[in-house]
C-alpha cells in the first residue's frame, strides 16, 4: 500500500502461518457491542464538533477509565458510572457555554426563523450524533428550542440545543443500528452502515469523529466500497491523529502508568516523575515509529535499537548525548546492542520492576500475556502467594523468585513465566543495564540471565535477553498475538473463539507484507467484522 | 416564570428531601402533599448506614479489647466494663460505650490468586469472585443493597467517599461486575451533593436559580426523548447499558428540580479544608458524611479509606517520634509485608522487621483514630427530635484483613451506634472461626426484611450457614 523506499528485509519476519483449514470458506465473526466514547475520544471529539481547542480540560474530573484486560475502549468496561454522568453533564454544559452556535446559523440572529432553527439543528446534529437526525430527533430539539421564552436569548436557547446533543447518548455511545439494504453477508449478519463505518474508521485510526471527506463518503455511501474504504485507510494512516492514537494504543498496551509508582530513593536517587515522563514518552514514539513510520514495522518493533533519550534516560542507557543538548529535548540514538526492541526498553522494563528490585514475574507475565497472548491467570486456590519459603542470606533476586516458584502447586505456571522474566534480570529496577545486583543483605553478585523458553513456538534455550528477544522477533505466535492487540483496539473488544479465522487471516496480509503495520490497518478495516455486525437479539 | 406555588422548606424543620421530592413534578406542591409533609417531619428519624473501609489487615492481638481480670479471655460476651482498650485502639477509647467489638470471624474464601483482588471482590458482596483482576465482584455489596432498598435501583443516592488519589481497587458494586463510582475531592463533593442546600436564609428562590433549573430540566427531558427513542431500536446489552445511562441522567434532573433544602440547626453545608489533628483530607469526608446525613440528601454512605496514602503518612508520627518513612518506600511491600515476616523470609532482617512493626502499628493506630473522628462528628449531630444521629446510625468497620499479613482469619470487626435500638453497643462478642459473611446478614437485616429476595439472595450461601448473628441488638 504505501511504497517502502528501501526493499523490506524478511529475515526478522517469522515464518508464514497458513489458517487452519477449518477456517476454509468460514465466515463466522464475533459481536459488536456498543461501546462508549473514552474519556481521550471524548475530548477529541468535542474538540473537532466544537472547535474547542484545550478540550482535554473537560475530562480531567472524569473517573480514570476502568482497568480491565483489553484497552479502555473495551465495550465490556465501558459502563458509564453515575459520578461520570454528572462529570459529563458538567462537562457538556462547559463546551455548549464555549462554544457560539449563531454563527451557525444560516440567518440573521435578530430575524432567526423556524427553518433557520431547523437547518441548524440538522446540520450540527448530524455531526454530533455521527448520522442524520430522524425525523423525530430534530422535532424534539426544535421543541426545546420553542419551550425558551424571552427570558433566554437565541444563543442562549441554541446553547441549550448543543447542550443536549452533547449529553445524549447518541453522542457519547457508539450506538449501530445496521443498514438493511448492505448486501454480501449470508442471513444473521447486517452491514453496518456507511455513517456507522465512517465512525469506525475514524475512531480505530484517530480517536475522534469522523472529518468532512469521511462524511462526504458515508452520505454518498461510496464508503460501503472496500476500495474506498482502503483508500480513506490510505488517507488518514500519516495524519498526525493517527500517531497520537497509536501512541495511546502504545501506553496503554505495555501499562505504562505503571512508571507513576514510586522507586526507593535510596537506591535510585535520580528516579522522579519527569524521568518516569521521558520513558513513558519514549514508549510511545518508539511504537510509533513502529507502527507509522516502519515499513517493516515488525522487525522495528522487535530488534530496533534506536532510543529516544533525553538528557535525564541518558544515563540509565548509558550514553551520552551530544554536547550541546538542551536539556528538555529528545535526541534519536542508536542505543547499545543489549537493547534490540521494544522489550528492552526502560519504559517496559521500569514499569515492570518493584521498587528496588526488577520483578522478573511482572516481566515474564508481560511477555507471555502482550507478547504471546498466553493469559495465565491468577494463582490457584490454596496457592500462597504472599510468604515466600525463606533463603539464605545473601540470595539474589532470582534466587528468591526461583525460590518461590519451585513449590509443586506454583511451578506449573511459573516455569512458562519466570524464565522469560530472568532473562531481564541484567536491567534494574529503572532498566539500566547491570550484570551485577546488590542483594538485600548488601553482598555485591552476579547476575543471571539465561534460561529456557516453553510452550511457544520457538522454544529453546537462551543467555539474556538479546538472543530471547530474538526468538520472539521470529515467533508466529508472537505476530499473531501483536495483530490481536491492534483487533482488539480496533473492535473496542478482546477477541472470542469465533474470532480465530478473521484473526489468522489477518496474521497472514500483515506476515505477507513483511510486518507493514500500513497493511494491516487497511485489512482490518476491510475484513466482514468491521464492515458487518451479527444482528442482536433480545 | 411564577413563582406561584413554590413551597420553600421551613427553616428548623428537619423535612426530609426525599419526602419535598415524592411526587413533585415540577416546583408547583400541591396543598395535600405539604400536608403529608408536615406529618413527616415529625416522624422518627430514618435508619442510616455507614460503611468504613479500611486495608491491610490489623495486629489482632494489639487491637481488640483486653479482659480486665487479665490474662486470655475466656467469655464469648464482654461489657465494656470487663475490658479496657486497646494499644492500636486506644484513639477509641472516648466511644467505648458506642462500639460492639466483633472478633473471630473469617472471611470462608478460600486463599489463592492476588489476595487484594480476591477480597476487594468478595468482601463486601459476600460473592466469589467472576474472574480474576479487579473489578470482577459475584454481585452487589452491601452499601448498595441497602441503599437499592431505600430508593430503588433507577435512584441510587448513596454515595462513596474515597481517601487518596486514584487506585483500581473497588469495594462497592451495585451488580455483579458493576463497581460504583467514588468521589475523593470534598470540594466537589460538597459542591455536587449540597448543590440545593440554600445557606442564604433566604425564603425566595433565586430568579438566576430558576431559570436555571428550568433550562436544565427541559434540556434533559430532550436528552431522555431522544435517548428513549434510541434505545428502543437497541437488543440486549446495548439497550440495556443506554438504559442505565438515561436512568442516571433521571436520577441527576430529579436532582436539579428539587426544591430548596433550607440550612437549620442540624442540617448545613460542611466546612472542608478545615484544620483538624487529623489529616484534613479524612476529616472533610468525615464531616461531609455527617452533614449528608443530617439533611437527608443520602442514608447510605461508604468511606473508602484505604491505608495510611502519602498525604497522610505526613501527619502520622511513632512513639519514637520519628515520621513515618518517606513516601518512596514501598508501603505494601516494605512495611505491611515485611511486619509479619521472619528474619530470613524475604530479605528479611531482625531490625527491619522491628522497623515494619513499628511503621505499622503507627499507621494502625492512626487510621483507627480517623475512624473515631467520624463516630465524633456522627455523635455531635442532633436530629430533629433532640437525639443523636449515632442512635439511628450503624458504621460498620471493615478491614479488608484479618490477623496475618493478607489473611483471611480473624477480622477486626466494629460497629458503632445504635441503627434505631437494632445494635446494642458497648460490648465485645467474642467467635471464633465463624463466617464474617454472617456479620453482613446481620447488617442488611437492620434494613431489610429477611424475607425480601434481596436478602434471601445475598452472598453465598455456604458462607451464610447459621444465618445472622444473633445477639447483636
Amino acid at each position: 500500500m504505501v511504497t517502502p523506499e528501501v526493499p523490506i528485509d524478511l529475515s526478522v519476519n517469522p515464518p508464514k502461518v497458513e489458517p487452519p483449514d477449518e477456517c476454509k470458506g468460514v465466515s463466522r465473526m464475533g459481536p459488536s457491542p456498543m461501546r462508549r466514547l473514552t474519556n481521550l475520544e471524548y475530548a477529541n471529539t468535542v474538540r473537532d464538533l466544537l472547535a474547542r481547542p484545550n478540550s482535554r480540560e473537560l475530562v480531567a474530573s472524569f473517573p480514570a477509565e476502568g482497568a480491565g484486560h483489553g484497552f479502555d475502549n473495551n465495550a465490556d468496561t465501558s459502563a458509564i458510572p453515575k459520578l461520570r454522568t454528572q462529570k459529563m453533564f458538567e462537562a457538556s454544559r462547559v463546551a455548549a457555554d464555549g462554544f457560539d452556535p449563531t454563527k451557525e446559523l444560516k440567518c440573521a440572529v435578530t430575524a432567526v426563523t423556524e427553518t433557520c432553527v431547523r437547518e441548524f439543528i440538522n446540520a450540527f446534529g448530524t455531526r454530533a450524533y455521527r448520522r442524520p437526525l430522524t425525523a423525530d430527533e430534530g422535532t424534539v430539539l426544535l421543541k426545546l428550542y420553542n419551550s425558551f421564552g424571552a427570558e433566554f436569548t437565541v444563543g442562549e436557547k441554541l446553547d441549550t440545543v448543543v447542550q443536549s446533543m452533547l449529553l445524549s447518548p447518541q453522542f457519547n455511545f457508539m450506538a449501530e443500528l445496521g443498514d438493511e439494504s448492505v448486501i454480501g453477508k449470508e442471513d444473521g449478519y447486517v452491514g453496518v452502515s456507511s455513517f456507522e463505518l465512517a465512525s469506525r474508521l475514524s475512531y480505530f485510526l484517530w480517536g475522534t469523529m469522523p472529518d468532512a471527506e469521511l462524511f462526504a463518503v458515508a452520505q454518498s455511501k461510496a464508503l460501503l466500497n472496500t476500495s474506498v474504504i482502503q483508500e480513506q485507510v490510505k488517507r488518514m494512516f500519516f495524519d498526525p491523529r493517527t500517531r497520537e492514537s497509536v501512541r495511546n494504543f502504545a501506553v496503554q498496551w505495555t501499562e505504562q502508568d505503571r512508571l507513576k509508582r514510586t522507586k526507593d530513593l535510596k537506591v535510585f536517587p535520580s528516579w522522579n516523575d519527569l524521568v518516569a515522563r521521558d520513558l513513558e514518552a519514549e514508549t510511545a514514539t518508539f511504537i510509533e515509529k513502529s507502527i507509522v513510520d516502519a515499513r517493516d514495522g515488525w522487525k522495528n518493533l522487535m530488534t530496533d535499537r534506536r532510543g529516544f533519550v533525553t538528557s535525564r534516560t541518558a544515563p540509565i542507557y548509558g550514553v551520552s548525548l551530544p554536547s550541546g543538548t538542551a536539556a528538555t529535548a529528545t535526541v534519536e540514538m542508536m542505543l547499545p546492542d543489549t537493547r534490540p526492541g521494544f522489550l528492552t526498553r526502560a519504559g517496559f522494563l521500569a514499569g515492570f520492576a518493584q521498587a528496588k528490585y526488577p520483578s522478573p514475574i511482572q516481566r515474564g507475565m508481560f511477555v507471555r500475556r502482550e507478547f504471546l497472548c498466553q493469559n495465565l491467570g491468577a494463582p490457584p486456590p490454596g496457592a500462597e502467594t504472599q510468604m515466600p519459603p525463606p533463603t539464605p542470606a545473601g540470595a539474589t533476586n532470582r534466587q528468591i523468585k526461583t525460590a518461590h516458584s519451585q513449590q509443586p502447586q506454583c511451578k506449573a505456571c511459573h516455569q512458562l513465566i519466570d524464565p522469560p522474566g530472568f532473562a531481564f534480570e541484567s536491567f534494574d529496577a529503572i532498566g539500566k543495564n547491570s550484570l551485577t545486583e546488590v542483594t538485600e543483605s548488601g553482598q555485591t553478585a552476579m547476575v543471571d540471565t539465561s534460561g529456557s523458553l516453553i510452550g511457544t513456538d520457538v522454544d529453546g534455550d537462551f543467555n539474556d535477553a538479546g538472543e530471547l528477544v530474538g526468538m520472539l522477533a521470529r515467533s508466529a505466535e508472537a505476530q499473531t498475538c501483536v495483530v490481536t492487540q491492534w483487533f482488539r483496539y480496533a473492535r473496542g473488544r478482546l477477541e472470542l473463539p469465533d474470532d480465530a479465522c478473521a484473526i489468522a487471516d489477518l496474521t497472514g496480509t500483515f506476515n505477507a507484507s513483511g510486518g507493514d503495520f500500513a497493511v494491516l490497518f487497511a485489512a482490518l478495516a476491510t475484513s466482514d467484522g468491521f464492515r458487518f455486525r451479527p444482528v442482536t437479539t433480545n | 416564570m411564577s413563582f406561584k406555588g413554590f413551597v420553600p422548606a421551613r427553616k428548623g424543620s428537619s423535612l426530609s428531601r426525599r419526602s419535598l421530592l415524592r411526587g413533585s413534578g415540577g416546583v408547583a406542591l400541591a396543598l395535600p402533599f405539604l400536608e403529608a409533609m408536615e406529618r413527616k417531619a415529625f416522624a422518627a428519624p430514618p435508619k442510616r448506614f455507614i460503611l468504613v473501609y479500611h486495608t491491610q489487615g490489623m495486629f489482632m492481638d494489639e487491637w481488640q479489647p483486653k479482659p480486665k481480670a487479665g490474662g486470655a479471655p475466656t467469655k464469648t460476651e464482654y461489657a465494656a466494663d470487663e475490658y479496657d482498650m486497646n494499644s492500636l485502639s486506644a484513639d477509641l477509647a472516648p466511644y467505648k460505650n458506642d462500639l460492639l467489638f466483633l472478633t473471630g470471624l473469617d472471611n470462608k474464601i478460600s486463599p489463592g490468586g492476588n489476595a487484594h483482588e480476591v477480597v476487594f471482590n468478595n468482601l463486601i458482596t459476600g460473592k466469589k469472585a467472576t474472574g480474576q483482576g479487579f473489578f470482577q465482584s459475584g454481585g452487589p455489596s452491601i452499601d448498595q443493597v441497602i441503599s437499592t432498598k431505600i430508593y430503588g435501583a433507577a435512584t441510587p443516592r448513596s454515595r462513596i467517599l474515597h481517601l487518596g488519589p486514584n487506585s483500581s481497587w473497588h469495594v462497592c458494586y451495585s451488580a455483579k461486575n458493576s463497581p460504583v463510582s467514588r468521589e475523593s475531592n470534598p470540594a466537589e463533593i460538597v459542591k455536587n451533593l449540597f448543590m440545593g442546600v440554600s445557606t442564604g436564609g433566604a425564603s425566595t428562590p433565586d430568579p438566576l436559580l430558576v431559570k436555571e433549573r428550568l433550562r436544565n430540566q427541559r434540556m434533559l427531558d430532550a436528552v431522555k426523548a431522544n435517548g428513549d427513542a434510541l434505545r428502543t431500536k437497541l437488543g440486549g446489552d446495548d439497550r440495556r447499558r443506554v438504559e442505565a445511562y438515561l436512568n442516571d441522567l433521571g436520577e441527576l434532573s430529579n436532582g436539579l428540580s428539587a426544591p430548596i433544602i433550607q440550612a437549620s440547626a442540624s442540617c448545613g453545608k460542611p466546612t472542608v479544608n478545615g484544620s483538624d489533628a487529623y489529616d484534613p483530607r479524612s476529616s472533610d469526608l468525615s464531616s461531609i458524611a455527617a452533614m449528608a446525613l443530617a439533611c437527608d440528601l443520602t442514608r447510605v454512605i461508604t468511606l473508602d479509606f484505604g491505608g495510611p496514602d502519602n498525604g497522610m503518612r505526613n501527619y502520622i508520627k511513632r512513639p519514637d517520634g520519628m515520621p513515618l518513612p518517606a513516601a518512596s518506600t514501598d508501603w505494601h511491600q516494605d512495611v505491611v509485608h515485611r511486619a509479619w515476616q521472619k528474619p530470613g523470609e524475604f530479605g528479611g532482617t531482625v531490625s527491619n522487621i522491628a522497623e515494619a512493626k513499628m511503621n505499622f502499628r503507627a499507621a494502625a493506630k492512626y487510621m483507627q483514630g480517623t475512624f473515631a473522628n467520624l463516630i465524633g462528628k456522627i455523635k455531635a449531630v442532633r436530629e430533629a427530635d433532640g437525639s443523636s444521629l449515632l442512635d439511628h446510625t450503624a458504621i460498620l468497620y471493615v478491614n479488608e484483613f484479618g490477623e496475618e499479613t493478607h489473611g483471611f482469619k480473624n477480622y477486626p470487626f466494629m460497629i458503632a451506634g445504635k441503627a434505631g435500638g437494632a445494635i446494642r453497643p458497648g460490648r465485645w462478642l467474642r467467635h471464633t472461626g465463624i463466617s464474617h459473611q454472617r456479620l453482613l446478614l446481620s447488617m442488611l437485616a437492620t434494613y431489610i426484611p429477611t424475607t425480601d429476595p434481596a436478602f434471601t439472595g445475598f452472598g453465598e450461601p455456604e458462607w451464610n450457614v447459621g444465618g445472622p448473628l444473633s445477639n447483636l441488638g
